[in-house]
């Protein structure tokens, strides 16, 4: 099918449109089989997910510019919705009050014998400092948020739990990172230093 | 709260590569279908996409969609 005739057969009379639908249909069951195959470990009803995926491509199909295929566009939809959806079970059991309820908020960084045996004094300052970084320049909303997203946490889950959506849990971890990197920066460290001392993580 | 050794290096990683224009989640998932064909194109990535990939590098959540975008886009083709 030419790319502007989904749009056309989409928008056609019943039968039409119900035919484009049966093979936009065919076509996600495919590449959704493929793609969330194996993700976050669950038996996936894909079927399901198309379902769900065909509803909202359809009710957002006038927001379809053409920039990209209309194919791309549509399975776009779909795996946002697959793996959100995959995302959501898996990390329902999952709350933030473990971190929030633990040590009054503050962060330990658990490295100190390693660094210690390693002789590193250099990397054993730059651990110091990011736990001090950590402690005082971020507020304790990102550093529940930072600390559940390096316990694996994904950026979704921690939105869920927090009221808030994906995109401003995004920009309020960039923002502790930001924060991190200005300290640093105060204090001296250069990005090229930081990689320097942590260029054998394994000696860390 | 703690952090362990690999949890560490990947947030000093993280807040050294920070960038103040990085752009956020729906601003990648706005431009995911362009990019993701770019890529597919082997043609290379129009510079004003690159922000995407940087995105695409500090996102987990994004990234796991992007993976499974381009393997489901690779198997109807």
């Amino acid at each position: 099918m030419q790319e502007d005739d989904w749009i056309i057969r989409l928008r056609g009379v019943p039968a039409v449109r119900d035919a484009a639908i049966a093979e936009l249909r065919a076509v996600l069951l495919r590449g959704l089989t493929r793609g969330l195959a194996n993700r976050y470990g669950q038996v996936v009803a894909v079927e399901d997910i198309v379902q769900e995926a065909l509803l909202k491509i359809l009710a957002s199909i006038d927001t379809f510019e053409g920039r990209s295929q209309f194919l791309t566009w549509a399975m776009t939809v779909a795996t946002r919705v697959g793996i959100s959806t995959l995302r959501r079970k898996y990390y329902q059991d999952v709350s933030l009050d473990a971190f929030n309820q633990q040590d009054s908020g503050r962060v330990e960084l658990v490295v100190d014998k390693a660094l210690t045996a390693s002789g590193e004094q250099q990397r054993k300052e730059l651990v110091e400092q990011l736990q001090q970084l950590i402690n005082t320049e971020l507020t304790e909303k990102q550093r529940v948020a930072v600390i559940a997203f390096l316990d694996g946490c994904s950026i979704d889950s921690i939105a869920e739990q927090t009221g808030a959506n994906r995109n401003a849990t995004y920009k309020l971890i960039h923002d502790a990172r930001s924060r991190l990197k200005e300290g640093f920066n105060r204090l001296g460290v250069t990005a090229t230093d930081v990689y320097k001392v942590l260029s054998n993580k394994a000696a860390v | 709260m703690k952090l362990d050794v690999d949890q560490v290096v990947e947030l000093i990683s993280l807040s050294m590569s920070s960038k103040q224009d990085e752009i956020g989640c729906e601003d990648c998932y706005a431009l995911m279908d362009q990019f993701t064909e770019a890529e597919m194109s082997g043609g290379g990535v129009p510079a004003a996409l690159e922000a995407i990939r940087t995105h695409l590098e500090q996102c987990r959540c994004c990234r796991y969609e992007y993976e499974a975008l381009l393997l489901a886009l690779r198997e109807i083709r």
